[in-house]
């Protein structure tokens, strides 16, 4: 930074706000383009919004009043079945107003991206503690039996799975008995036995079951102790490709990118590069299930 | 080094959603362990937690008819699936039993309703189900 004069640096961070926040409107376009959880003619608004933001340019002064109508728009689908609402439509909701929050109580672009690295950082750091606290009070995930479950069935990166010679088939075999057990009275149908699809199956189970709470636990930890080291992002950017690779749920991949984007602020441009090329591919993943004739 | 002027905004700007995220989550937490709300559901962020709603199963007798499975995904908007569709995701016997009770009234049939979760036995690979709900029309199981 040094021998940077102060236009220099407001031009900068102006620029990394435009950056961040043209993805962030990317991942929520994306979305709302395939949800079915906001009311059409809501959605339709939201996008306009979002789309008119894109035009004036996403740090324009007026373009960032966009986001309380945003969050607004979300807030009205979640009250109406809270309880009913999976949690990436949450995220999405809490990044909104995370963002309004962020960018509209001060004029300074350098400050618009220091709130928003707070915010960043705190919403992962909610969000990790949850989802271990809920997984280590499961008892369907304590005891290994869910990952078990999803492991034998292919549940875990099935295309890849079902490719496999030594355990395709058998995986295959699992998918369908499960079907036969959903689709089946229990008049009929109590039980069925599944196969272990590989040596060692319930070790291996609760190893991923551990391996699951102690990468949660860790993002956790890391982004509350050390969220501006390179470890912290680099585990982050590990997660969020796993997370691809295992399950493809593009959505809520897309919201974690965009909040380690904004988590990085101003610092580490590889590391804002990994971010926002993984919520464009994944925002283009999330289009791919438009049903389009 | 140019010094900037920047001004540190007040706390609830920069955490002030995650307290409310948190707040929400821990209402929802409560709800997952006490009311048998299933955790991908509600913003308590429990997903890869349980079983997926969508794992669910309703069973549906009637006096007539043996036998009608619904599930989250069931395409069918009769009203039966419609009062039976949200305890799959959140199973409540009280107002399951009450809402199969006006529609009986007005169907003059009675109805059974078993919602089911899948439960695997690790050390057996043993697939069967645990029942979340049962109840009737007449609130009786």
């Amino acid at each position: 930074m040094s021998g940077m004069s102060l236009e220099s640096q407001n031009d900068r961070a102006r620029q990394t706000l435009q950056q961040s926040l043209t993805v962030c409107v990317i991942a929520l376009l994306a979305y709302l383009f395939t949800t079915s959880r906001i009311e059409e003619t809501i959605r339709t608004a939201m996008a306009a919004l979002l789309f008119a933001s894109l035009v004036l340019g996403v740090t324009n002064r007026r373009s960032l009043w966009l986001w309380p109508l945003i969050t607004l728009g979300f807030l009205v689908s979640l009250l109406a079945r809270p309880l009913d609402v999976p949690n990436h439509h949450w995220m999405m909701t809490y990044l909104s107003a995370a963002i309004g929050l962020s960018v509209l109580t001060t004029s300074q672009s350098e400050s618009r991206i220091e709130n928003l690295q707070a915010n960043a950082r705190w919403l992962v750091v909610v969000l990790m503690a949850f989802a271990t606290m809920q997984k280590v009070l499961s008892p369907a995930f304590i005891d290994g039996s869910y990952i078990g479950f999803e492991l034998a069935r292919g549940g875990f990166a099935g295309p890849i799975v079902r490719q496999l010679p030594f355990m395709g088939d058998v995986v295959a075999e699992n998918a369908s008995l499960v079907q036969q057990l959903h689709t089946t009275s229990p008049a009929t149908l109590e039980s069925v036995t599944l196969t272990a699809p590989f040596a060692s199956f319930p070790i291996v189970a609760y190893g991923f079951t551990a391996s699951i709470l102690m990468i949660e636990a860790w993002l956790c930890l890391a982004m509350l102790m050390i969220p501006k080291r390179l470890i912290t992002h680099l585990s982050l950017i590990s997660f969020i490709v796993t997370l691809a690779v295992l399950r493809q749920e593009v959505t809520f991949i897309s919201v974690v990118c965009c909040l380690g984007l904004f988590a990085c602020g101003r610092e580490r441009p590889y590391i804002r590069a990994g971010y926002a090329l993984l919520a464009v591919v994944t925002a283009a993943a999330v289009l791919k299930t438009l049903n389009v004739a | 080094m140019v010094k900037s002027n920047l001004t540190r905004s007040p706390w609830w700007t920069r955490g002030g959603v995650a307290i409310v995220m948190a707040s929400w989550a821990t209402v929802q937490l409560v709800y997952v362990q006490t009311q048998g709300l299933n955790s991908w559901r509600g913003g308590g962020f429990g997903m890869y937690g349980g079983f997926h709603p969508v794992q669910n199963d309703a069973w549906v007798t009637t006096d007539e008819q043996p036998s009608v499975h619904y599930w989250k995904r069931s395409r069918d908007d009769s009203e039966l699936f419609s009062v039976v569709r949200p305890h799959l995701t959140f199973p409540r016997k009280t107002a399951l039993t009450d809402s199969l009770n006006e529609l009986s009234s007005k169907s003059g049939k009675r109805y059974n309703v078993e919602i089911t979760s899948p439960s695997l036995d690790l050390e057996t690979l043993v697939l069967s189900r645990q029942p979340l709900l049962r109840t009737s029309s007449d609130g009786e199981p």
